[in-house]
């Protein structure tokens, strides 16, 4: 696995796996391979905690539950914090034993990357317009040489696309992994006082909590929905009871 | 058939190939034509098969025009699109892409983004550590068969496609899986949040509440959480360990 390997080529390789499973969540199949709830808990396998991946790919799954990409819309790239919160936490702390303040700080240093890879997503969709038009012009011009085995340049213009995506990916999750990293260590090298790191901690725990309640908004037409959302969480806080 | 048709039908691998070909469609998303080189990157297997020449190239050109819908719906009006194109009935093909991305669009939206998937994941939560392994089986089995199915309807019935869509009742269905997110996420709050304490469970209430009242002024949920963090900070610092309590 990737634990066992040194700190720069953790980072690299472990950026590489994110950018290809993040192919997944636009460009290629939508699987859901790279939801947060999923490429979370591979980044914690990858890297020797299956338990941290899972807490941090369900906290930020829950953040933006149904914040999607429709259309034009781009959310914010729940899957690259779920991926840089993962790697940073899990490169600063490598031996287990997380506590909830590194999830904290993780969660805000993977925070602003999200939409900047948001951002960058815009970009590329801006340099496929060039692409497309080359393509388009390529139909146009030179029937005669697209002809017999499909359209060349379409093929490789979706190529060029796709490895766009691939490029954008693998530096945002490699330098915001980066950065999270660095953050954890010197927020642990610096001692900081007990309150702020509890603070951080019950911090953490909200990240879902302000997910849901937006969430239930979202499905909610009528007081029904309300009313359904508290069903739920009577029969499990009466199984919390029973076990 | 009429001239520039190259065969009746399609070879046998051709609707498997312009299968794989269909997870591509958001390949090359651009603002222009958004979908529209994976539409044609899709369809072109099938129009290879049955045109040659400048009805080829016109055939191509025709299909790079705008495209967006959802791309799992996608495969439907896809289908329809060969059905006609293999027919020679190229105004057909169009009608069908002009008359149904809006609507497949909308409805892909509400069935499949925040419909069946965040529905598929509330109820993956609930089982913990399998949580990634039961969300991935589950919808992959819910929206990669039914990719196949519409891309197949559509490619032997046309836009009687839409008929055996509308069989399946999608409002019922959008309507079934908004209440089974509702339940499923009131049941992960508890299970995700809390680990006990009388604070600690009154403060997930509150801040669950402030993002259900926020969101409806469209406050990003991540701006809600920065302020929930900088309040539970500041209580931290002015209080103490209230969740000890």
């Amino acid at each position: 696995m990737l634990s066992e390997l040194s700190l720069p080529l953790k980072l690299v390789f472990a950026a590489a796996i994110g950018g290809f499973i993040s192919l997944d969540y636009v460009a290629v199949a939508q699987t859901m391979l790279s939801v947060p709830l999923v490429v979370g808990p591979i980044m914690g396998w990858l890297l020797g905690s299956f338990k941290v991946g899972l807490a941090v790919g369900v906290a930020f799954q829950l953040l933006w539950l149904v914040d999607s990409a429709f259309g034009a819309h781009i959310p914010p790239d729940g899957s690259a914090a779920a991926q840089i919160s993962t790697i940073g936490v899990l490169c600063a702390l490598p031996d287990g034993g997380v506590p909830e303040w590194a999830l904290s700080v993780s969660a805000l240093v993977a925070i602003p990357f999200a939409l900047l890879s948001s951002v960058a997503e815009g970009w590329v969709r801006k340099a496929n317009n060039r692409l497309q038009r080359w393509v388009v012009d390529k139909l146009e011009e030179e029937p005669r040489r697209v002809d017999r085995k499909g359209i060349r340049p379409l093929s490789l213009a979706t190529t060029l696309g796709i490895l766009l995506l691939l490029v954008k990916a693998v530096i945002i999750i490699g330098v915001g992994s980066l950065l999270c990293f660095l953050a954890i260590y010197y927020m642990k090298l610096w001692q900081a006082p007990d309150e702020l790191l509890r603070g951080l901690g019950w911090g953490w725990r909200m990240l879902p909590a302000v997910g849901v309640g937006a969430a239930v908004c979202y499905f909610t037409r009528r007081k029904r929905g309300v009313a359904l959302a508290l069903l739920g969480l009577s029969a499990a806080l009466f199984l919390l009871w029973i076990v | 058939m009429d001239n520039g048709t190259k065969k009746d039908g399609l070879r046998p691998l051709t609707m498997p190939g312009v299968f794989l070909r269909s997870l591509l469609i958001q390949g090359l998303w651009n603002f222009e034509g958004m979908q529209n080189m994976g539409f044609l990157l899709a369809i072109d297997p099938a129009l290879r098969d049955t045109k040659e020449g400048e009805e080829l190239s016109q055939a191509r050109r025709r299909h790079s025009a705008f495209f967006n819908t959802h791309p799992y719906l996608a495969n439907a009006i896809l289908g329809a699109s060969i059905h006609y194109e293999s027919r020679n009935l190229p105004e057909e093909a169009m009608r069908v892409k002009e008359r149904f991305i809006g609507a497949l669009g909308a409805m892909g939206d509400n069935l499949f983004w925040n419909g069946l998937r965040p529905a598929v994941i509330g109820i993956a939560i609930l089982f913990a550590g399998a949580a990634p392994w039961i969300f991935l089986a589950l919808y992959n089995l819910l929206h990669l068969p039914a990719r196949f199915a519409l891309l197949w309807s559509g490619w032997m019935k046309g836009d009687g496609v839409v008929n055996d869509m509308a069989a399946f009742k999608p409002t019922k269905i959008i309507k079934g899986v908004r209440y089974i997110s509702l339940v499923a996420l009131g049941a992960v709050l508890p299970l995700v949040c809390w680990e006990g304490g009388l604070v600690q469970g009154l403060a997930v209430l509150i801040f669950a509440g402030l993002g259900f009242f926020l969101s409806k002024y469209r406050l990003p949920n991540h701006l809600i959480w920065l302020a929930c963090l900088a309040v539970m900070v500041g209580v931290s610092f002015g209080i103490g360990d209230l969740f000890e309590i």
